[in-house]
């Protein structure tokens, strides 16, 4: 399946959309992803819309006693991911659209599979989605309109394969960023903002199905689409994969706790 | 170069051999692992204790050529609260301390040390978010050993060379490693691996490259003592002189009377050993170094303690010091500097002020006119109004012109916007009114965001006459003023010489974006406003 092209010559694309209101839980996206990055051999772009409640999701690395306002999170018992991704910590709800790529590292021609490059080149794929709409570009490493930031990136890469996924600040609610402390490490360009200063819903600038229009048709200047189905996703995914996305449990979150007080 | 590139082998990115060599923050560092850094930071607290285990890990093992770091240059920088300094050592420097350390060394078997793997041009640390193999384990060139994490992503490393994990020694979860650190060690012998089970990095080497230091600052031991030790000597209390009348000047008895000091305890250096006035300050001020350490009599390497205070980190402190430094680390500066005739400049400025009181306007500064002339100078030659991004130069149309303000709190640089198109009484009044906003730190993001150039102006008050400063990133210029002076020129009248007023200033720019001639064009074009300053008015 390397190398398999479509028209024009065109690497071959899987695309995955979840549509509006069918939404699933942050988890299973993450599994998914992990999932067709480890074992399938194709390029996949996957458009999730959203999870249902709203859930904290932090990097691999993630410390919760630095990242959480812990109290707070197990009081109201907002479940809380670390994936398997690089980068830093977001709290994803129904405003909150991702949007990933997976890709062999030849998928794209004279891409170094490297951090840096993938991050150009996924922003590059942006602009032309936000072509003449705010002032996109890519800060760092975050989606920006003008200095406000409205989509965050992180990315995993593999000897042969890479994911990108970017979760996009559709909308969010503002209570739930009290769930998360001000990170320790924040760009330059953030200036010592606060959360509210500091990024910008995505719903002012684009109506979500001319995003997800753009996003498909940016998508296709490079690759040759194949839209799948979620069932088809299951079957062609290896039964005895084990992803390393998983809850932190409420003793884990406890005892990070505990420790920070000490 | 065949350490060098054996480190280089060992991380990821052989293409960015050229970008490793290049940096200054070099990859190649072997430097301290956490052991010998919590050391270092601790050393003031236990000074003693330290000296023999201090700066230990450039170990080099018996099997790596001798003559290999030449090159290799190490800079460590520790930043602490108190204690911030960086150093940096030739690997020269840590061969000459092999000698001392022959029977740690020749201990352990041939052995690859893995370093932190840069994964990008600007990647200076990372940590290890898994490893894929664990001790003991074989590794064969293109597997994974372990999944490097910088920023937002998650890199897996792979191995270069067959061979077997011996040690680990950044396990999984472990932060704000360096590049080029030591995570590693592989053997190329099953039998070896054994021999590294204790290893680490701290306990392998004797000797303190950074005692030899000679910039090193006040907590080394074995330099200072040198130097402490003769002070000491002279300060020290002598043996009182056994007469029972002692020989003292009126003025010192009654300084040895006011301050309390028994003149048996010192020793006179005034005719006859009689005890003087200076006698008397001599021990005074020495006294008072002495008082500080613990017991001024003993000489066994107890070094005085240090007087400091730890000023924490503000917010604004914090966020200039990283700023700055990604600036200097990544943007490749250089300077251009004119001197500008300022005496028309003056001139009109006094005609415009007697103007402004007339109407009661506020006071138009120096700096006022720089604003203006350097705001219309980037309309001629908008290249300098520009910023750089990986895959375009974006260039401004808007001239948002960033003056620097110093207050108590920090500096601060608000924004005047379209500072081509204001007069120069706004100009001034704006000026005026975000430095007063800056004093009383209440700016928001708007009073200072979307600036296109700087202008930093440490003439006047400050008395500066010339100076390189800091490009404020994302922009790619800014101009240092100096301030004004009269000087002697030559004159083509009557006179041989003439006096004329001249400032000195110096625009820093950034290479990728503006080339030497462009600066040279920016310079002439402001030098041209400042020296003609009618000519604003076109």
């Amino acid at each position: 399946m390397l190398g398999e092209t479509g028209n024009h010559g065109h690497p071959l694309l899987c695309l995955f959309l979840t549509g509006e209101k069918k939404t699933r839980p942050g988890i299973q996206q993450l599994h998914i992803e992990e999932q067709l990055l480890r074992t399938s051999s194709e390029n996949w772009c996957i458009v999730n819309d959203g999870t249902n409640d709203p859930t904290i999701v932090m990097g691999v690395s993630g410390k919760p006693a630095e990242l959480l306002e812990i109290e707070s999170v197990l009081d109201d018992q907002v479940p809380v991911i670390r994936r398997f991704t690089g980068g830093g910590t977001v709290i994803v709800d129904h405003g909150t659209v991702f949007v990933t790529f997976i890709c062999n590292k030849e998928a794209v021609p004279n891409l170094q599979p490297y951090p840096r490059p993938i991050m150009s080149w996924s922003s590059s794929l942006y602009s032309k989605v936000f072509q003449g709409i705010g002032d996109f570009h890519l800060r760092e490493n975050d989606y920006v309109f003008g200095n406000h930031k409205f989509g965050g990136n992180a990315q995993s890469i593999t000897k042969n394969r890479w994911i990108h996924h970017t979760s996009f600040l559709w909308d969010f609610n503002v209570q739930n960023m009290s769930y998360l402390k001000h990170p320790k490490r924040a760009p330059a360009y953030r200036s010592a903002r606060s959360h509210l200063d500091f990024i910008c819903r995505m719903k002012d600038y684009m109506p979500r199905s001319t995003f997800m229009d753009k996003t498909v048709d940016a998508t296709e200047t490079q690759f040759s689409l194949r839209p799948i189905q979620l069932e088809a996703i299951r079957t062609c995914t290896e039964a005895e994969f084990c992803p390393s996305s998983r809850f932190l449990t409420n003793e884990e979150l406890e005892a990070a706790a505990v420790a920070l007080q000490k | 170069m065949a350490y060098a590139s054996r480190i280089i082998n060992h991380s990821k990115k052989l293409r960015n051999v050229p970008n490793l060599l290049r940096q200054d923050h070099a990859v190649l560092v072997r430097c301290f692992s956490n052991g010998a850094q919590s050391s270092v930071c601790k050393i003031e607290a236990a000074e003693r204790e330290r000296v023999s285990k201090f700066v230990a890990c450039n170990h080099v093992s018996s099997g790596l050529p001798r003559n290999n770091c030449s090159r290799a240059i190490m800079r460590l920088g520790i930043p602490t609260v108190g204690v911030a300094y960086s150093r940096e050592l030739t690997c020269s420097q840590v061969q000459s301390r092999r000698g001392f350390a022959s029977d740690a060394v020749s201990s352990l078997p041939p052995h690859q040390e893995i370093g932190m793997p840069s994964l990008s041009p600007t990647m200076t640390e990372g940590n290890i978010a898994r490893w894929l193999k664990k001790e003991g384990d074989k590794v064969n060139p293109g597997e994974v050993m372990c999944e490097v994490e910088t920023d937002k992503a998650t890199v897996e490393m792979e191995c270069m060379e067959e061979g077997y994990l011996a040690k680990i020694i950044k396990g999984d979860g472990s932060k704000e490693i360096k590049v080029g650190e030591i995570i590693a060690i592989t053997v190329e012998e099953e039998e070896d691996i054994a021999k590294f089970k204790d290893y680490s990095p701290s306990t392998s080497d004797s000797g303190a490259p950074a005692a030899k230091e000679p910039a090193a600052p006040p907590p080394k031991q074995e330099p200072v003592q040198q130097p402490v030790s003769s002070p000491e000597a002279k300060s020290k209390p002598c043996s009182p002189p056994s007469e029972d009348r002692l020989f003292a000047s009126p003025l010192a008895r009654k300084m040895a009377e006011d301050h309390k000091v028994p003149l048996s305890s010192i020793k006179g250096t005034g005719p006859d050993g009689r005890i003087v006035k200076a006698d008397i300050e001599d021990y005074l001020a020495s006294r008072g170094k002495d008082v500080s350490a613990p017991t001024p009599k003993t000489k066994d390497g107890k070094l005085e303690a240090l007087d400091y205070v730890d000023i924490p980190h503000s917010q604004i402190r914090k966020v200039t010091a990283s700023g700055l430094l990604i600036s200097k680390q990544t943007i490749p500066h250089y300077y251009l500097t004119v001197d500008t005739c300022v005496d028309k400049l003056l001139d009109l400025r006094s005609q415009l002020n007697s103007l402004q009181e007339a109407s009661g306007g506020k006071r138009i500064s120096v700096n006022d006119l720089v604003i203006k002339a350097a705001a219309l100078a980037l309309r001629k030659v908008p290249q300098c109004n520009s910023s750089w991004t990986d895959d375009y130069i974006r260039q401004y149309n808007n001239v948002n012109i960033n003056v620097s303000v110093q207050t108590e709190n920090g500096l601060y640089v608000p924004v005047i916007r379209n500072a081509d198109k204001k007069g120069l009484s706004s100009i001034s009044l704006e000026v005026k009114q975000l430095a007063q906003k800056a004093k009383e730190n209440s700016l928001k993001p708007e009073d200072y965001e979307g600036g296109t150039f700087t202008v930093s102006n440490l003439g006047g008050p400050f008395g500066i006459k010339q100076f390189c400063a800091i490009i404020n990133p994302p922009q790619s210029g800014i101009l240092a003023v100096g301030s004004a002076e009269k000087r002697v020129i030559p004159s083509s009248g009557p006179e041989q010489f003439q006096f004329a007023s001249f400032m000195s200033v110096t625009l820093s720019c950034d290479h990728r974006v503006i080339d030497g001639a462009i600066g040279a064009e920016w310079l002439k074009a402001f030098k041209g406003y400042i020296e003609n300053p009618e000519s604003m008015l076109l």
